[in-house]
């Protein structure tokens, strides 16, 4: 649905699963947003309006194919690619969470510390503009510490208010950020839903020959969506577009890109579907979000009273399990089902105008914020996240930073001062722990390359970027 | 370095927001109608001052100082705040040191009118207004006044509105209400 995003969706849908069973409730979130990363790539394709930021590289070959009266086979292809992309990561996340979280079962206060780091350094410097991603997470920073503080239970930024003591949950915030802000984008937007031309879906399934030319394709896809997918910050905007500039470097017919080539589809809709399972990696195993909505899935597990982060593992394996299983399901789930929609699809949209989206959003994220702590105190806040969230939008300050921000936030404060505890007050002692030392390292070098690259004398890489 | 990151992010969001208003009519694709109404990309001066003062005024008026670094806990409970504080502080210098240097001041932004606009300012107020009477109107109430004034903000048409508020007022009652039991105020006290 073009103008809802997959992180707006899915805030949407949480309070929904606030009365589900655990399980229940996480694998819906899960189903919900494979499908809306599927889902983005067939407006893309049909209609040259992506569902979602991250499908907007999908227009390029998508579009140029349905004009060219193929887009049943740019739907295929982007079906199959997504599929076995999404497959991927979530081999990926079977593979490697559980060794990582008894890893990671050993990691102390410093570690932890290293880690947070890791993630707001990731953050501020991969998304979007560094100072306007700085001032975002700053703000969540300071929401974060709003109430209680987590060492010695001082009060803070309270204002002597009783809703503020036990302090500000950032479900609200990302719903108000996310819907609020995005409902009243469009309902003043004055955009008419495209139509979607005819077209043949079963007719246009690839030959043989063109799904053996992908296969290279979609592995690459899929092994840059996985590695984007795991850094805090990466997500699968900077997943698809680095997979589609690497699918045209590699490619034998570069001058097709961007003139309907099936590489520049099937690269990166398998990278952007490879980042759903491998954005669960660090949210499962250390607790910390990848992107937004490992963030809402993290705090649908916390509504739950569970924590994620090394000893889910140990202490709630079956839903683990459940959960792993559940992602495997949902993705081959979503492919089955969007064969189904597809051929339909195109009316679907059509009748659907963004203004009166705008309008059902606005008040399902009301009822939502308000269903979620059942107090007005949520609807508050949301509402307020959606005001801001609408100028933070408007100046193009990223809205990620803040809402991760808010989920890394209270992690970084109780393990740096639990840390500082430990070594007595000496900051140095950070560096006497090998690992500790290695990921602050890594989070140093995340802030100096990106500076030093931006420092160097200008040739323009952006071209290379789009290059279509 | 300014010029460069602000052609950059402009490019980005290029990528990212391509075309939203094309319009396809009767299976003939027609090329993109863009409506672009001006607005300003960069944060304004006052902006960013304002948001430095308010950093400053919430780091300096709600954090004890005397709480730093105490010998059980050497960071202390306010250690957190400064940092944000710091971060807001410094990414505004930033952003103030970028559009002092950036030559191009007045990019578009697609979707958001001008802030002139005055049915923006109304709507955003209306949000509030719509929480704060809540309780005191009911849910139903509130939510039927809110959608008509969206709709002669918007120039919505009647029917498509009156639809939509019907299912949500629906939806509201029945999943809301009856299955997650939500305290919804739903009629005026």
């Amino acid at each position: 649905m073009p103008g809802l995003s997959t992180a707006g969706a899915i805030a949407l849908a949480l309070p929904f699963t606030v009365t589900m069973p655990a399980l229940r409730g996480i694998v819906f979130l899960i189903a919900m947003y494979s499908g809306s990363v599927y889902g983005g790539s067939i407006t893309a394709t049909l209609l040259n309006t992506p569902g979602a930021p991250e499908s907007a590289v999908m227009t390029y070959d998508g579009y140029a194919l349905t004009k060219a009266g193929q887009a049943g086979k740019a739907l295929w292809v982007a079906l199959i690619s997504g599929t076995i992309g999404g497959l991927i990561g979530a081999a990926m996340l079977i593979v490697v969470a559980k060794p990582l979280a008894a890893e990671a079962i050993h990691f102390g206060p410093a570690e932890y510390t290293a880690l947070a780091l890791l993630g707001l350094s990731a953050l501020t410097m991969l998304t979007g503009h560094p100072a306007k991603a700085l001032v975002s997470s700053s703000v969540g920073l300071l929401l974060a510490t709003v109430g209680p503080d987590p060492i010695m239970q001082v009060s803070r930024f309270t204002f002597g208010t009783r809703a503020l003591s036990g302090g500000i949950s950032f479900i609200p915030v990302l719903i108000g950020l996310f819907a609020i802000s995005q409902a009243m984008v469009l309902i003043r937007s004055d955009t008419i839903a495209p139509k979607a031309p005819p077209f043949h879906f079963w007719s246009g399934f690839p030959t043989l020959k063109e799904l053996r030319r992908l296969t290279k394709f979609i592995a690459l896809g899929s092994g840059l969506g996985v590695f984007v997918g795991v850094k805090p910050g990466g997500g699968s905007v900077v997943a698809s577009l680095l997979s589609y500039s690497a699918a045209k470097q590699v490619s034998s017919r570069k001058e097709e890109f961007g003139h309907g080539a099936l590489e520049g589809l099937a690269t990166p809709e398998a990278a952007d579907k490879a980042t759903v399972g491998a954005a669960l990696v660090p949210a499962l195993t250390l607790g910390i979000p990848a992107s937004s909505t490992s963030a809402i899935l993290i705090g649908a597990l916390e509504v739950h009273g569970i924590r994620p982060g090394p000893f889910l593992f140990t202490s709630h394996g079956t839903l683990v399990e459940g959960i792993l299983a559940g992602l495997l399901i949902a993705t081959v789930a979503v492919s089955a089902i969007a064969m189904c929609l597809i051929p339909f699809v195109g009316r679907l949209i059509t009748s659907l105008q963004p203004r009166y989206i705008g309008l059902v959003m606005l008040i399902l994220a009301v009822l939502g914020s308000f269903a979620f702590e059942n107090s007005l105190f949520g609807a508050e806040i949301a509402i307020a996240a959606g005001i801001v969230g609408y100028f933070m939008r408007r100046y193009d300050f990223p809205l990620a930073p803040l809402v991760l921000t808010m989920v890394i936030g209270p992690i970084l404060e109780s393990n740096v001062r639990q840390a500082m505890i430990i070594f007595g007050g000496d900051p140095y002692g950070f560096f006497k722990q090998p690992v500790a030392f290695g990921i602050i390292c890594v989070a140093a070098a995340l802030i100096v390359i990106p500076l030093a690259v931006r420092l160097r004398p200008r040739h323009d890489t952006t071209s290379e970027l789009e290059g279509v | 370095m300014g010029g460069r990151s602000s052609n950059t992010s402009e490019k980005r969001r290029q990528i990212q927001k391509p075309q939203i208003d094309n319009q396809v009519t009767g299976g003939a694709i027609q090329e993109p109608k863009t409506k672009r109404p001006r607005g300003n990309l960069a944060p304004g001066y006052t902006g960013i001052i304002l948001a430095a003062c308010i950093a400053g005024v919430i780091l300096t008026s709600h954090s004890n100082l005397k709480q730093f670094g105490t010998q059980s806990d050497p960071l202390g409970p306010w250690f957190m705040p400064w940092i944000g504080c710091l971060g807001i502080f410094f990414g505004s210098i930033l952003l103030l040191f970028h559009r002092t240097r950036s030559k191009d001041k007045d990019q578009m932004i697609e979707e958001f009118g001008s802030l002139k606009e005055p049915a923006i300012w109304i709507a955003l107020g209306s949000l509030v207004v719509y929480l704060w009477a809540m309780p005191y109107l009911g849910f139903y109430l509130d939510t039927a006044l809110l959608l008509g004034e969206f709709t002669l903000l918007f120039k919505l048409k009647l029917r498509s509105v009156i639809l939509v508020g019907l299912a949500m007022e629906l939806l509201a009652y029945l999943l809301f209400i009856r299955l997650l039991r939500v305290l919804i105020p739903g009629w005026p006290i």
